[in-house]
């Protein structure tokens, strides 16, 4: 047999091997109205100069379970929030904000950092993601970038 | 006390075992195990075992010493014993009944059976039946639908633990009947016919499971995940939701391996290339300290400084006849180093990823990398 390379081997066994279905992780989906919400409180929060409370509400709240519109949704509201701390604050004053997010956010804070870079508008702004994520990695070390890759939980 | 290092040639070492008595150490090497004799200062090769037509993922020595287990990616295992009229070890296969990969290997305590896990989403449980003098095997299937990396047996022989690629971590009964005497009830239970699932437990991120540890007692479960994190489980008795499930989140690379020194106690290692020890109880785990003093990767390396002006160092006219004459002989080029060649390894002992961590003694750990070393460090 000179094609076996193409057996559909799973065909062979169908019971019990893993699904798409079953990697997805076990929480409770989030729908795209909470996240315009989010959206919302983040921007308000921003108006007032309340800028940790924008960051952190937006990094408690990542919408794991849900459709990529929703996820895009709040990649973008996560990027408004640094765009707007790093337009009010000197570079070394980033370090203030990283160390008063809990590792939780911290991780979810790389995440949105390589997220954000992969976007049309990340791009234009690379210089400000990459003063974000030096900033970040300096007091977090290797732990969240080996987490973002690894997490299943994707943003 | 400075560790014992064991340079043995070059090649990754996936896994190593000492014997009982600390005089002979195994390991893997592409498609055969190394014998060692290693009682005298400069170990001494004793033998090959060659009967394996791939990749030997795992190897074990059985807690009365007499026999070595080995697995392979070629879908078998062999249980090797010496053979005194015509001093070699010989094989005796397995019959396994897989058909993929044999992942890793593991003799339970009392020495009486052993387990294999496989890519092909099984753990075998063998044992021997002087009947058709073979070793024969019953399938651990159910629920498991990813590749075994990690097995780990709890101290009455009874429970295994095993830890998957799909980020859980499952104890299960491999209670063998005739063959095992009824065991006493235990933290995970007390009705335990073949194949019961005793504990299902997941990391937070889903993240591979590289390692999973019983402790001293088996009263506690640990195990290590790619995502750098430690998970610990305190279990509370049959069909009741565990005392206490702890994550320990670390910002290191990821473990490879896990040993638990004493209850309070462990010990990993890994992508990091040190051994970190670790202290708690049910109520909280942290670090506690390195092994070994390391220099930050991500700061002060001194190859960034190095690499940046790379081009710009002149170098001697002797560096570089040297440089040629490397070529010549070797066909390749070790860039002649201003700082003096040391500057370019890394400070700690291992070169490379630490890929397995065994209890040596009390106090001491034995560690094998794929930098080709077997390491005896005390902790």
């Amino acid at each position: 047999m000179s094609d076996w390379r193409s057996i559909d081997i799973y065909a062979l066994e169908p019971e019990n091997f893993l699904t798409k279905q079953d990697l997805i992780p076990d929480l409770p989906p989030v729908s795209h109205d909470v996240i315009v919400g989010i959206s919302q409180q983040c921007r308000q929060a921003l108006s007032s100069g309340q800028f940790i409370v924008a960051l952190t509400t937006a990094l408690d709240t990542p919408p794991y379970v849900a459709d990529e519109a929703t996820k895009s949704l709040h990649a973008e509201t996560v990027f408004e929030v640094l765009c707007s701390i790093r337009n009010n604050h000197s570079v070394n004053d980033l370090s203030k904000f990283v160390t008063q997010l809990d590792s939780t956010q911290q991780d979810t804070l790389v995440k949105y950092l390589y997220k954000s870079m992969g976007t049309g508008y990340g791009t234009k702004q690379g210089g400000l993601l990459l003063s974000w994520f030096e900033k970040t990695v300096e007091i977090t070390g290797l732990g969240p970038i080996v987490r973002y890759m690894t997490d299943r939980r994707t943003v | 006390m400075s560790p014992t290092i064991y340079q043995l040639g070059h090649l990754p070492i996936k896994e190593h075992v000492f014997s009982p008595d600390r005089k002979t150490l195994a390991i893997t090497k592409a498609n055969t195990v190394e014998l060692y004799d290693v009682s005298s200062a400069r170990p001494q090769l004793i033998t090959t075992l060659k009967g394996h037509d791939k990749t030997v993922t795992s190897v074990d020595i059985s807690p009365d010493g007499s026999r070595i287990l080995t697995c392979s990616q070629d879908r078998n295992a062999l249980v090797w014993e010496y053979n005194p009229q015509e001093q070699e070890y010989k094989p005796t296969l397995v019959l396994l009944r897989i058909n993929r990969a044999a992942t890793v290997c593991k003799w339970s305590p009392n020495g009486e059976k052993f387990a294999i896990g496989s890519s092909d989403r099984i753990v075998a449980i063998c044992y021997y039946e002087a009947e058709n003098d073979w070793w024969i095997s019953k399938h651990l299937k159910k629920p498991l639908k990813s590749t075994i990396t990690s097995l780990s047996w709890h101290p009455n022989s009874v429970l295994l633990s095993c830890g998957s690629t799909d980020g859980h971590a499952r104890v299960f009964s491999a209670y063998i009947k005739g063959l095992d005497s009824k065991p006493e009830p235990t933290a995970w239970g007390s009705k335990l016919p073949f194949q019961t699932l005793c504990g299902d437990f997941i990391n937070e991120t889903g993240a591979w499971i590289h390692d999973v540890a019983f402790s001293p007692s088996g009263d506690a479960l640990a195990f290590v995940n790619h995502d750098a994190s430690i998970g610990i489980v305190y279990p509370n008795g049959q069909d009741q939701p565990p005392r206490s499930i702890l994550n320990v989140k670390t910002n290191y690379l990821p473990f490879k391996s896990i040993v638990f020194l004493t209850e309070n106690k462990i010990v990993v290692g890994g992508h990091e290339c040190n051994l970190i020890v670790f202290e708690g109880t049910e109520q909280g785990w942290k670090e506690s300290y390195k092994v070994e003093k390391q220099k930050d990767l991500t700061h002060d390396n001194p190859r960034v400084a190095d690499s940046l002006n790379d081009d710009d160092v002149e170098i001697s006219s002797h560096d570089a006849l040297n440089m040629f004459r490397q070529l010549d002989l070797k066909g390749k080029v070790n860039k002649p180093n201003p700082q003096g060649g040391a500057a370019r390894a890394l400070s700690t002992v291992h070169q490379n990823t630490i890929s397995n961590i065994r209890l040596y003694a009390s106090n001491q750990v034995s560690t094998s990398g794929i930098d080709g070393k077997v390491v005896v460090f005390s902790v």
